[in-house]
């Protein structure tokens, strides 16, 4: 069954990740003293990260696999 | 000093007690139905239940009555519900959830006995239930291939969230080997790591289709998976104990891959929040946290419009001068070409002849300009403005 599993769309693996980071972004951010440029740094990570999370719901399909039992 | 204790309080220290032991808020009785004479004014039920020694007294209200089968004075009935005491009387009573007839008894009373021990055994137990991934990546369904509840599923899941894989592995869900079909599937489910999370579904039947589910050997196989399990068995108000074992339970299958899936439109306007916030933050931060960037900031404001409109007066300026220039330059060229004009005015055959002076032109029609163009006795004509002479070279006399 590893065919099925390699199935798994990339930026789809990413996406709960990318999520989580970009919470994380946002609260150091909020509560960390930072450098000017690590706060410019950290915004336009965010950035992106918004933009690829964005990108794996737009182009999300559902993949479905029947398993055939021997 | 002894505790003395008003008896509201001690009613409600009563109460307290019951509401901690899970036993007595979800308990099972059996016996006969007595002291009953229909429902209320308000649609409420009260009625007794007893067996040859012993009393109890039961309230069943009616937002309870769904899917619970109707019973008489005199009937033998199974009931689920939880124990209390009523304060304004003090009487213990149970507070019923719903009723069986004893017709079925004989089976509810065996899947009731095997769902005490299974409890006391701890596969029930809250705190060994197995997490639900949030963001589930590949759910491995086993359910009937051409079942509405497949159909359910892969809709509801298209819908909300279309970034999972689903993989199903066909079941037998009813029927003399649904149990041993079931338990192989989890298996498989388990050995070939086929998800993360692993949703036993099937739709509504009668209680004969949906036994299995209450059947020791899928209950085990559910509480050994690694993979945690959600379970969407027939119908809102039925019960199965492969629902007890279950790490989470959906009412019907829809309800179960929608409780296993975040929904796609929650997750848009997560991210989009976040990112207004972020911007918010970032924005507080660069004007806030560094007031520099705001000083230059002004500085610039300040300095780069006089700055512009300098620049801009500069222009104007240029311009106006360009434009005074090149005014002149084409006025010469105008005055130039009107000279030029007039000279070639002066030079037309037709003004000229009409001041007197005339072409010579030989009979090749060539213009004559020196007397060596001609030989003695030659014939030329001689253009005037209004018509030819013809005429003979008589003499060449070179001045």
């Amino acid at each position: 069954m590893s065919e099925i599993k390699s199935e798994v769309n990339k930026d789809f693996e990413d996406f709960e990740d990318n999520l989580l980071l970009l919470q994380k972004i946002v609260n150091e951010l909020e509560n960390q003293d930072l450098s000017l440029s690590e706060t410019i740094k950290l915004y336009e990570k965010g950035q992106l990260l918004v933009k690829q999370c964005n990108k794996a719901l737009e182009q999300a399909q559902l993949i479905i696999t029947n398993y055939e039992k021997i | 000093m002894k505790n003395i204790f008003e008896v509201s309080s001690l009613l409600a220290n009563l109460n307290n007690l019951i509401d901690q032991n899970v036993y007595l808020k979800d308990i099972w009785i059996q016996g006969e139905v007595t002291d009953y004479k229909g429902p209320a004014y308000s649609g409420h039920k009260y009625f007794s239940i007893k067996d040859e020694n012993s009393l109890i007294k039961c309230v069943f209200f009616k937002f309870a009555h769904i899917g619970s089968d109707d019973f008489l004075d005199g009937d033998k009935i199974l009931i689920n519900g939880e124990i209390e005491i009523y304060s304004p009387s003090g009487n213990l009573q149970l507070k019923v959830r719903s009723v069986k007839k004893h017709g079925l008894g004989d089976i509810s009373i065996e899947i009731e006995k095997l769902r005490q021990r299974l409890e006391q055994e701890g596969l029930f137990d809250t705190h060994r239930k197995r997490e639900i991934p949030l963001f589930p990546q590949t759910i491995c369904v086993i359910t009937s291939e051409n079942s509405s509840a497949w159909e359910d599923i892969k809709k509801v899941i298209t819908i909300r969230y279309p970034l999972a894989n689903l993989i199903l592995i066909p079941t037998l869900m009813q029927g003399e080997n649904c149990i041993e079909d079931v338990c192989n599937s989890i298996d498989i489910a388990n050995k070939e790591s086929l998800g993360d999370i692993i949703l036993l579904s099937r739709g509504g039947g009668s209680e004969e289709d949906l036994m299995p589910f209450n059947s020791e050997e899928i209950v085990r196989y559910i509480f050994s998976s690694k993979i945690p399990v959600v379970t969407g068995i027939g119908h809102e108000d039925d019960n199965t104990l492969s629902d007890y074992v279950a790490d989470k339970r959906g009412l019907t299958p829809t309800g179960a891959a929608q409780i296993i899936t975040p929904d796609i439109n929650d997750l848009r306007n997560e991210i989009n929040s976040i990112s207004l916030n972020m911007q918010k933050t970032f924005k507080y931060n660069l004007e806030f946290k560094f007031p520099e960037i705001e000083k230059v900031k002004i500085k610039l404001q300040n300095i780069y419009p006089r700055k512009i409109e300098l620049l801009i007066r500069n222009i104007d300026q240029l311009e106006f001068n360009l434009n005074g220039k090149l005014s002149d330059y084409v006025n010469t060229k105008i005055n130039k070409l009107e000279y030029l004009k007039h000279s070639i005015s002066i030079f037309n055959i037709t003004e000229m002849s009409k001041k007197g002076y005339a072409l010579v032109e030989n009979q090749k029609k060539r213009i004559i300009k020196s007397i060596n163009q001609v030989e003695k006795g030659e014939k030329l004509k001689i253009l005037l403005s209004d018509g030819i002479l013809s005429s003979k070279v008589e003499n060449k006399i070179k001045e």
